[in-house]
């Protein structure tokens, strides 16, 4: 077939899909089938936020590529995390159908966060359930009280949303991205009255895009899930003999896993509670009020009736004071005074009774916590993400693709060692020193790629590429800039200081979804010869970027 | 003070010293509450609320949607019981927490700077008239005269004070299974943490003196106001004697085992977040055992974050406090144990307990004492670490020439030993870390002539500001345009403080100015004629006006600062004053509109008054200058608009950014501080930012400091060399807190 992805002699060549803001890349390894050469396809993710295409590719296009390059088969498909730019392509259907249809699948390798028999796992996915749940509650009231004003909140909210819950082809409408899980829990509700909250929950979650895709795939993969985890014997590729994929994400500590900063020597341990708003301290009380629907037992008031005065009272009481009649008792004449005083400070609910304090309100201000939920919950799935780096068995080059990858993960990697086949053992500082492809994480966001030298103690890009192998330093960067610069409150994808170290460690040769070239390097990064070798490697097309790694 | 109001005794109220919820701690149960006085006539007529001279307390809870009942001060439950009973359940006590603590903070800074606490007023856009170009605004700063205050606004571990709303915003939060400090299910009030209340209370207090604090202009700036915040709620607690009681009980008098203090320091600041990440370098349990942390004078060279950072100035104070406590009491420790300095093994003497104690308050009284009037003498913008410490050391030498306690010594050998240097002072010396007087600053050359002109005409402008007028007028500086503009601001400036003067005694020139929008105080203070009022001398006698005039009065004095130094036509000094007015200073510099000169903003002219040796009263005048420059990140555009080419700019900035508006990445702001005598109107103290306005080594310095600040980005999304100032800056701060392992 003429389009078939072939793989090289001996190495791999390396699929970057320009799609837009997100990943997917098709690795073709060289292999054997039945004892003739043949080429092993793994697939990483598939997805990217709408909106953000390049050219203005759609996804189907790339689906029918990978179709063609591979013959419908691909042997290994890995899915680093469960967010929208990674996923959404599984999820995509056309007319009903999944576009991912015309393809089979072999294996299917997922994070070990995704292992329903693993406790901290299940830990992990109640706490993100929660926290996602309320975040849609907490979207639908930010729409309703902040309408035009705050729509860098908005904009915000809608985008981590938009990611955690995904799409199957068609986005949500703006601003809408939680309606569904909203619609979801409250008909499970209504339709499992007896169930509690944290059930209800569950059974509401299962319906979000992202893990209706992850159920595709798994159920796609005729041979089989398997979660990995760092301290796993590294993975083997059927029929690529010698080829070997170490873990070394998401980490198994759950300080790390959660990027909490450890205070003294204190220890923190997740375990599934079984019981609603399981989203730790930071959120807890906001849930409550955010998302009031997840409350099992009524109303949870913070203080007794006596003190309460109820906002409408004096927000938007008409006639102006609770009692026409001159108030009867001290307890009457209190109450007076009371909602008297409030009005005259706060102000009226309606604005145009030019209250004169009316800039000091705060009716949205407990909301803009979300944000920062939001945020978070975005940072710990990242740090879910399934971290491989790929060896070749010749040369010993390793490929390393770190889905999104926060610090916390980075943090885990640095003591990881397995043992080899001659009795000797193999450490993360060793495997990075060969490392001569970086995907880029998180599309070269802040603290997805960490900087520093070969003398710090945590893996960061010092590590990478050392001694021999430093002249073969290549990344990869899925980034769109123009989209996300265009943003109201604009993304900083890639941030440029870490482009910039990116750019002099690979001496130029950064591959970004966005650019359809490579721009020639200057003379003194890089000889005429050693471009033109470079050139020879790689095949730069408006759909995708071919790199060739020769293991020879 | 007041001069009309008869004796009254303080309000006596209680508050909790340890939150119960989180400081359940069996063995501080002695020491849960303690009762804070609130001088009467600092806000003799509070009402329900409470709602008073300086705070309004609104108890609404937005995301609970209900407000909660006002406390009523003067309620004889209230009035004559020491107030409520502490209790988490009742929010009216939370108000009165609240408003205790508020208010105790702010009596200790009107007592220590003689002077009135202001906030920092409200900028508000205000249509001038309307132009070829469009409506032209200007921004009016209007006084603001009551902090707003949440106490259940938010439901999150967090309080913030917000600087656009002039509000403090607590919040409540709810523990879980993995809390460290309460059970599950416990409701956690940020308004009930005395800490936390003080640690807000003066970012506010502070916003009022310095409103270009907020801007995140280097590494300490940010750090600096955290750490300020949280040694004011450190040692307003320590000053409680009682508190501190128990603690001392437990050293069994051992001297070296007093640094057991900073243990009580981190108690009183564990329960939430930043409070407690502030404190975390005054020492740690090794093994169940509290142990002071060693100073390491490396530590900044790789602390990032302004709480990290913000620790170590914490540890510094609190060791310099040690010392002094320590030097205080080595003679009771020698009494004690007849001579030997050590005492018997055992519990220790009650009464030795108490004195001890008493000394430890007192010198907590003292280190805050200093600490806060430190914030007179420093740069008006861009202050580090080691500006604050010459700053500690300039106030205290200005006030007592000696060092009789040893206090200024005690302070150098903390900073240094936590390796907090001022900037190109090689020697530590107290000689070396004062501010310039005018002696070194002469070195400079400006004219004398200059001087000389300058210092008669502030005295002549505190003598009778009226006369500066003519001065102003005759002078060459202005069209006939802007001559009748400026005089008619000025002279607007002067009805509104003639209106407020009168309207605290005339009831009828009272609804005057509440028809004129500007609304009046009922509280009847003092009388005076409109005529007479220029002819006073405003600044010196703030206590006995309402605040409202203080706020104008300052302006009005700082607008006509701002013409006496226009007055003299004398670079040399200009540029010792750290700011130029030369035609051909840098175009990024924004020219005034008056002038057409580079312009200048003479943020405040306030007096400080302080209680010094011999008990005398010394005065002193503080001015801030303060210049702003554009600055661009990209340097070829700084260089067009530095020249002032407009084509080559605007094409410049399309290239950059396309359609976007035009605007600077950041501003970069200089000036100095002037300290002027009271009497002889000659500069005292001039303390100056590194570099003044044209000098292009200092905006390089920001650029570089804002764009390799992408590794201190709060998320993975947001650029992060826009960051710095902002409503949402102090909130986030608070938000995001990284803690280091020291």
């Amino acid at each position: 077939m003429a389009g078939t992805m072939k793989a090289p002699e001996s190495g791999v060549k390396i699929r970057m899909y320009r799609q837009g803001h997100g990943d997917c890349y098709l690795l073709a390894f060289a292999g054997k089938k039945n004892g003739r050469k043949d080429s092993i396809y793994v697939l990483i993710d598939c997805g990217l936020k709408p909106g953000s295409e390049v050219h203005k590719q759609k996804i189907n296009t790339i689906v029918d590529d990978i179709a063609e390059a591979t013959g419908g088969h691909i042997h290994v498909v890995a899915i680093t995390h469960e967010h929208q730019d990674h996923v959404n392509g599984f999820g995509k259907k056309i007319r009903g159908k999944h576009i991912f249809d015309k393809l089979t699948f072999d294996h299917c390798w997922l994070p070990w966060t995704e292992d329903e028999t693993d406790e901290t796992a299940n830990a992990l996915r109640e706490k993100f359930r929660d926290t996602l749940i309320t975040l849609a509650f907490a979207q639908e009231k930010v729409n309703a009280l902040m309408g035009a004003k705050a729509e860098g909140l908005q904009e915000r909210i809608a985008d981590l949303l938009g990611s955690e819950i995904g799409d199957e082809g068609v986005a949500p409408a703006f601003l809408q991205e939680g309606a569904s899980l909203v619609s979801a829990f409250t008909e499970a509700k209504q339709a499992n009255p007896n169930l509690g909250a944290a059930a209800i929950a569950e059974l509401a979650i299962k319906g979000v895009s992202n893990k209706k895709a992850m159920a595709y795939v798994r159920k796609k993969a005729k041979a089989g899930v398997t979660f990995l985890s760092p301290e796993d014997d590294p993975q083997p590729i059927p029929h690529a003999d010698g080829i070997k994929a170490y873990t070394l994400g998401p980490p198994r500590d759950e300080a790390l896993l959660l990027d909490l900063d450890p205070q003294g020597n204190e220890e923190f341990h997740l375990a599934p509670s079984g019981r609603n708003f399981a989203l730790g301290e930071a959120g807890r009380a906001f849930a409550m009020a955010a998302a009031p629907a997840m409350r099992d037992h009524g109303d949870a008031h913070t203080f007794a009736s006596q003190y309460r005065i109820g906002a409408d009272e004096v927000l938007d009481a008409d006639p102006p004071l609770p009692a026409t009649d001159l108030p009867q008792t001290d307890e009457e004449q209190r109450e007076v005074d009371a909602v008297t005083y409030l009005r005259s400070a706060y102000g009226r609910r309606d604005r145009d009774n030019n209250a004169p304090e009316d800039w000091r309100r705060i009716d949205d201000d407990w909301l803009s916590v979300s944000e920062g939920l939001a945020l978070r919950l975005n940072n710990e799935v990242n740090n879910t993400s399934l971290v491989l780096a790929f060896e070749l068995p010749n040369t010993g080059k390793v490929l390393l693709f770190t889905g999104d990858a926060q610090r916390g993960n980075w943090l885990g990697w640095a003591d990881l060692k397995w043992d080899k086949d001659n009795g000797s053992t193999v450490t993360t500082r060793e495997l990075l020193s060969r490392c001569v492809l970086y995907k880029v994480g998180h599309h070269g966001s802040h603290n997805a790629t960490l900087n520093g030298t070969d003398r710090d103690d945590h893996a960061n890009i010092g590590w990478m590429a050392r001694g021999a192998f430093a002249e073969d330093f290549v990344a990869m960067i899925p980034a769109n800039t123009e989209w996300a610069m265009g943003k109201r409150k604009p993304w900083r994808h890639p941030l440029p200081e870490i482009e910039a170290a990116l750019h002099k460690k690979a001496r130029g040769r950064v591959f970004r979804t966005d650019r359809d070239k490579i721009e020639k390097p200057d003379q003194e990064l890089m000889s005429e010869g050693e471009w033109r070798a470079f050139k020879r490697r790689i095949k730069e097309t408006r759909l995708y970027f071919d790199f060739t790694i020769e293991d020879r | 003070m007041s001069n009309s109001v008869s004796f009254q005794p303080p309000r006596r109220l209680r508050v909790f010293s340890f939150d119960p919820t989180t400081g359940n701690r069996h063995t501080n149960r002695a020491i849960r509450d303690i009762v804070v006085s609130v001088p009467w006539e600092l806000d003799p007529d509070v009402g329900l609320g409470p709602d008073g001279e300086y705070l309004q307390i609104v108890d609404y809870d937005p995301s609970s949607e209900c407000f909660y009942a006002p406390l009523d001060l003067d309620a004889p439950e209230v009035r004559y019981t020491d107030g409520l009973v502490p209790s988490a359940e009742n929010p009216k006590f939370h108000q009165q927490m609240i408003y205790a603590v508020c208010m105790e903070t702010i009596a200790v800074f009107e007592e220590v700077l003689g002077r009135r606490v202001l906030w920092s007023p409200r900028h508000v856009e205000k249509t001038e008239k309307q132009t070829k170009k469009g409506q032209e605004t200007t921004k009016e700063r209007t006084f603001v005269r009551k902090l707003r205050i949440y106490p259940h606004a938010l439901r999150e571990a967090n309080a913030y004070y917000d600087p656009e709303k002039k509000a403090l915003l607590f919040g409540y939060f709810t523990a879980d299974e993995t809390s460290r400090s309460a059970a599950p299910d416990t409701t956690l009030f940020t308004c009930l943490s005395h800490d936390i209340i003080v640690h807000e209370t003066v970012h506010a207090i502070l916003d009022g003196m310095h409103p270009r604090f907020i801007e995140n202009s280097n590494p300490d700036m940010l750090a600096l106001h955290e750490a300020f915040a949280d040694i004011v709620a450190i040692f307003q607690h320590f000053s409680h004697s009682e508190v501190l009681q128990d603690q001392i009980a437990r050293t069994r008098g051992d001297l070296e085992k007093q640094s057991l203090l900073g243990a009580l320091a981190q108690e009183f600041g564990q329960a939430l977040g930043y409070s407690g990440a502030l404190r975390d370098a005054l020492g740690e349990y090794v093994d169940g055992e509290w142990r002071a942390r060693e100073p390491d004078n490396q530590i900044l060279r790789r602390l990032e974050g302004p709480h990290a950072r913000g620790a170590v100035l914490v540890a510094a104070v609190f060791r310099a406090f040690l010392n002094i406590y320590k030097s205080r009491v080595a003679d009771l420790f020698r009494i004690a144990s007849g001579g030997s300095g050590i005492l018997r093994e055992g519990q220790i003497d009650p009464d030795l307990v108490k004195r001890l104690a008493d000394e430890a308050a007192k010198s907590a009284r003292h280190t805050l004492r200093i600490c806060i009037r430190a914030m007179d003498y420093v740069p008006p913008v861009d202050v580090d670490f080691g500006d604050f410490l010459r700053a500690l050391i300039t106030s205290d030498h200005d006030l007592y020439p000696e060092d009789e306690f040893g206090y200024r010594m005690a302070l150098i050998e903390a900073f240094s030993a936590w390796g907090i240097y001022a900037e190109n002072t090689p020697i530590i010396t107290e000689q070396a870390l004062l501010w310039n007087d005018l002696s070194n600053a002469v070195a400079a050359n400006p004219n004398p002539g200059s001087l000389e002109g300058f210092g008669t005409n502030f005295a002549q402008l505190v003598a009778n500001a009226d006369e500066i007028f003519p001065m102003l007028e005759n002078s060459d500086l202005l069209g006939d345009n802007k001559r009748r503009s400026l005089a008619r601001y000025l002279q607007e400036l002067k009805e509104d403080i003639g209106l407020q003067l009168s309207a605290s005694s005339d009831p009828d020139i009272a609804q005057e100015a509440v028809r004129r929008g500007k609304k009046p105080k009922s509280h009847k203070r003092f009388s005076m004629s409109e005529a007479d009022l220029v002819n006073r001398n405003l600044l010196g006698n703030e206590f006995e006006y309402d605040r409202h005039v203080t706020h104008l009065a300052r302006i009005f004095y700082a607008q006509m600062f701002w013409g006496i130094i226009h007055l003299q036509n004398d670079p040399a000094m200009h540029h010792m004053m750290g700011i130029t007015l030369e035609r051909s200073a840098p175009h990024s510099i924004e020219r005034s509109a008056i002038t057409d000169l580079p312009k200048v903003q003479v943020h405040s002219v306030r007096m400080a008054s302080r209680i010094g040796k011999r008990g005398l009263k010394e005065n002193e005048y503080v001015v801030e200058i303060i210049q702003s420059r554009m600055g661009f990140f990209d340097k070829e555009l700084q260089a067009h608009v530095d020249a002032n080419r407009k084509q080559q700019k605007d094409k410049r900035w399309a290239q950059l950014y396309g359609e976007r508006e035009f605007g600077a990445d950041f501003h970069y702001r200089c000036g100095s501080t002037l300290l002027i005598d009271t009497r002889s109107f000659t500069i005292r103290r001039i303390i100056p930012t590194r570099c003044r306005a044209d000098q292009d080594e200092g905006l390089d310095r920001l650029r570089n400091y804002l764009s390799a600040n992408g590794r201190h980005a709060r998320n993975a999304f947001d650029d992060p060399s826009a960051g710095g100032a902002g409503t949402q800056a102090i909130a986030d701060l608070h938000r995001s807190v990284a803690r280091e392992s020291f």
